[in-house]
């Protein structure tokens, strides 16, 4: 279990990436879109999460559709409970990993 | 912070269609007085685009310029149409067509408002 | 922008009032289409209308609609023959309500569709108020 954790190479990256921090919203600089926030948890959730911002916005312009717009919404948050569920698990598998090096 | 972009642009138009559901408003509850001429606001790019340069002049420092404090969309009288004899040019059905298109609008900015703050508070946690 | 919603709210309620008048107005006209005088010579009923002008609210900014004035309509009296009436003149003839059934008909429809689109604001902004207070709840 330990093995397949560490392993996944991206997954390691996530955890190095990650600031296990009590408030994340400390961490997080001043920018605009999901990029500090997301960095290492997937290409995909990261493309959706923009792409739904994007078509959001251009639907509030007059831009885009209704339609679009709600559908982009639904794959970003889809992807984005994915990504997060992932980097759960990864962070408690990390934690536990630390309390067994004594 | 993420989504920001989004939610002040979001605001905006929250108040951009409420501006313009009072307009209308006006507009159905005076279809029957002499002389009066249908209105409406200026079309929402329009707003953004004087309310950028509020922003742009206001002081740097003030990142969250609150809606608010910005100027109202202006309104504009509709001389064209068919006017009763009256001088009365009010349509009830663009009115209300016009209504719908408000309602509408507000639904899909007030879900979306919802669904990226739902996004952002998970992706906090 | 103070509260535009709520002046939505505040100036479909005052067309709601207005148009009402109007309907009662029309409804006085349609009820007394035949009314005529009791004496001999004298005038029929004469009909009435009504004039809305724009009005702002001091107190929210907002511009309502209300009843300028209920006017009677001076469009001079028909005639019908009809020499056993009570307000038939010397010659037999009676002056008759300056009412047009039809014109009026065709009034009271307007009113009433002016008034259920006053409607239809009302409740649409109520609407409007309630997805944004809606906003707090449920988000997380």
């Amino acid at each position: 279990m330990i093995t397949s954790a560490i392993g996944d190479s991206k997954a390691l990256q996530a955890i190095q990436n990650t600031p296990v921090q009590p408030n994340g919203a400390e961490m997080l600089s001043a920018s605009e879109g999901f990029e500090k926030i997301l960095n290492g948890l997937g290409a995909n959730a990261f493309e959706a999460l923009r792409t739904g911002e994007a078509t959001a916005i251009a639907a509030i312009e007059g831009k885009a559709s209704t339609q679009q717009a709600v559908m982009a919404t639904m794959e970003a948050e889809k992807s984005l409970q994915a990504a997060l569920a992932i980097r759960d698990k990864v962070v408690s598998a990390f934690l536990e990993i630390s309390r067994m090096q004594i | 912070m993420p989504g920001i972009q989004l939610m002040n642009l979001a605001v905006q138009k929250a108040d951009w269609l409420s501006v313009r559901q009072s307009i209308l408003a006006q507009n159905v509850a005076n279809a029957n007085t002499p002389s009066y001429h249908a209105k409406d606001i200026v079309p929402f790019e329009s707003f953004l685009d004087s309310a950028q340069l509020t922003m742009a002049t206001s002081n740097e420092r003030h990142i969250n310029v609150s809606a608010s404090a910005l100027e109202s969309p202006q309104v504009k009288q509709d001389r064209s149409g068919e006017s009763a004899h009256s001088g009365n040019n009010v349509s009830l059905e663009n009115e209300l067509l016009k209504l719908g298109e408000t309602n509408s609008q507000f639904a899909l900015n007030t879900g979306l408002i919802k669904s990226f703050h739902r996004m952002i508070s998970a992706s906090l946690k | 922008m103070g509260d535009a919603l709520i002046s939505a709210m505040k100036t479909s309620a005052s067309g709601l009032e207005a148009q009402s008048m109007r309907v009662r107005i029309i409804s006085e006209n349609l009820a007394n289409a035949q009314s005529t005088g009791s004496t001999p010579g004298s005038d029929p009923f004469r009909r009435k209308t009504i004039t809305f002008g724009e009005e702002l609210d001091r107190m929210s900014g907002a511009t309502l609609v209300d009843v300028k004035s209920v006017q009677t309509d001076q469009t001079p009296f028909g005639l019908e023959f009809d020499p056993g009436n009570p307000a038939a003149n010397a010659a037999g003839y009676v002056k008759m309500p300056n009412v047009n059934l039809i014109l009026e008909m065709a009034d009271m429809r307007e009113a009433n569709r002016s008034y259920e689109s006053n409607l239809q604001v009302v409740k649409q902004s109520r609407e409007m108020i309630s997805m944004t207070i809606d906003l707090l709840r449920g988000g997380n």
